[in-house]
């Protein structure tokens, strides 16, 4: 086995891929560099920085969907599936109205990457997409297992450190996103506030799922919602038990509160 | 729902028992494995964490047990003992806790996160999405003080 780590800044942001390959590390190159370019490509179509992404013509009023790449309809059906399943506290559209999926296009792209890896025959790696991070099914360290989860400031502060260390082995769960104000300011928009202002009632949401997706979406919607998505989750899991996920909260006072079963999730002491 | 507020002060179980145990937690995105630890002596009369980046252990590590000073925030007191053996946290005693609103019933979790992120270690960390510059901006910190 020959350990690698690969970075690859896209989308504004770092994917670091990071684990243990079968194969020479030229060979791991090149399954990484394939994987990468699913991110650049989900890029070029999604971008609302790119003025002539077919996402920025879609937003102009230029090109209607059936125009866009199918992947851009897609997308489009995943929001609306999602924005059902928070009870609208996850919303793809904008204050201004316009079609903005960058919520999950980060983490729908990096799972994209992640599985044509796996495919490839490199299994045991971790995924961190800018934040959120994914872990395979294969992972052999114990300490792969564990994710820190970063206090609401931001990784550049003198403050930045580990706000708690979850340990994922033996759970269903491979994923972690989170939403916060520390990086880039207040970005979420809350979709059922009269004119869809920021959410700004949280400092951080950390949302552990099965799915990359899911655990984005979620951590999304609960940023929007506040301190009362903690409640929304606890009921969630309670109607499906077999599609659980488990929330931490960073309340504006620095106080914490978390879904009825997040607190299994914390690491146990080891090695003593 | 009380029970499920659980970490009462600043944003932290890490920050609580590695201010109130004397010990200080630095973590940085190119140390992100390696959590390292610099124990306080005992005795130490402040409760404030040093500045971070003080990562070099110190070389003897003898084994044992110190108490911090108590803690006043707002919902009460706590102070923590530390125990170390073999140079690592093994055991975070709680000497006081009172708190309000049920609030002391949090910390046992709290001392368990404690010891197992600074005993453990983890592999990646979750945070809001950073942009290509904290990025850089936090590396290059992590760098600087490798020297």
């Amino acid at each position: 086995m020959h350990d690698f780590q690969y970075d690859e800044p896209c989308m504004g942001t770092v994917f670091s891929f990071k684990g243990h390959s079968p194969f020479e590390p030229s060979a791991t190159r090149h399954i990484l560099e394939q994987a990468c370019d699913i991110l650049v490509e989900a890029d070029r179509t999604f971008s609302l920085y790119k003025p002539n992404s077919p996402l920025s013509k879609l937003a102009r009023g230029e090109q209607s969907l059936a125009e866009c790449p199918p992947v851009v309809e897609q997308i489009w059906d995943a929001c609306e599936a999602w924005e059902k399943t928070t009870d609208g506290w996850f919303s793809a559209f904008t204050p201004q109205n316009t079609f903005d999926p960058s919520g999950i296009v980060k983490t729908w792209a990096a799972k994209a990457a992640a599985e044509f890896i796996f495919d490839q025959g490199i299994q045991d790696f971790t995924m961190n997409a800018g934040g959120d991070v994914w872990l395979s099914n294969q992972i052999v360290q114990d300490i792969d297992w564990r994710i820190g989860l970063h206090k609401p400031v931001s990784i550049a502060s003198p403050d930045a450190g580990i706000l708690a260390v979850i340990d994922l082995k033996g759970t269903d769960f491979r994923a972690v996103c989170t939403s916060g104000v520390a990086e880039r300011g207040e970005h979420i928009w809350n979709p059922k506030a009269p004119g869809k202002e920021a959410a700004n009632q949280l400092l951080q949401v950390s949302v552990v799922a099965r799915d990359l997706v899911e655990a984005d979406v979620w951590a999304t919607a609960a940023f929007a919602h506040g301190p009362r998505a903690i409640r929304q989750i606890n009921e969630h899991n309670l109607a499906n038990p077999q599609n659980q996920v488990q929330a931490i909260v960073v309340l504006p006072d620095g106080e914490l509160n978390a879904t009825e079963g997040f607190i299994e999730l914390f690491a146990k002491p080891h090695n003593y | 729902m009380s029970r499920n507020k659980f970490i009462p002060v600043a944003y932290s179980a890490i920050t609580l028992a590695s201010v109130i145990g004397g010990t200080v937690l630095t973590s940085h995105f190119a140390a992100a494995s390696t959590v390292s630890l610099t124990p306080v002596p005992s005795g130490s009369s402040s409760g404030t964490p040093a500045p971070s980046g003080s990562a070099s252990a110190p070389s003897a590590k003898k084994d044992m047990t110190t108490t911090g000073d108590p803690v006043q925030y707002q919902f009460g007191t706590i102070q923590l003992s530390v125990t170390r053996t073999s140079g690592k946290i093994t055991a975070i005693g709680l000497v006081q806790s009172q708190a309000s609103g049920g609030r002391d019933q949090v910390f046992p979790s709290l001392v368990q996160a404690g010891i197992s992120s600074q005993g453990s270690g983890f592999g990646n960390y979750s945070g809001a999405t950073y942009t290509t510059d904290a990025f850089k901006k936090a590396l290059d910190s992590a760098i600087s003080k490798l020297s």
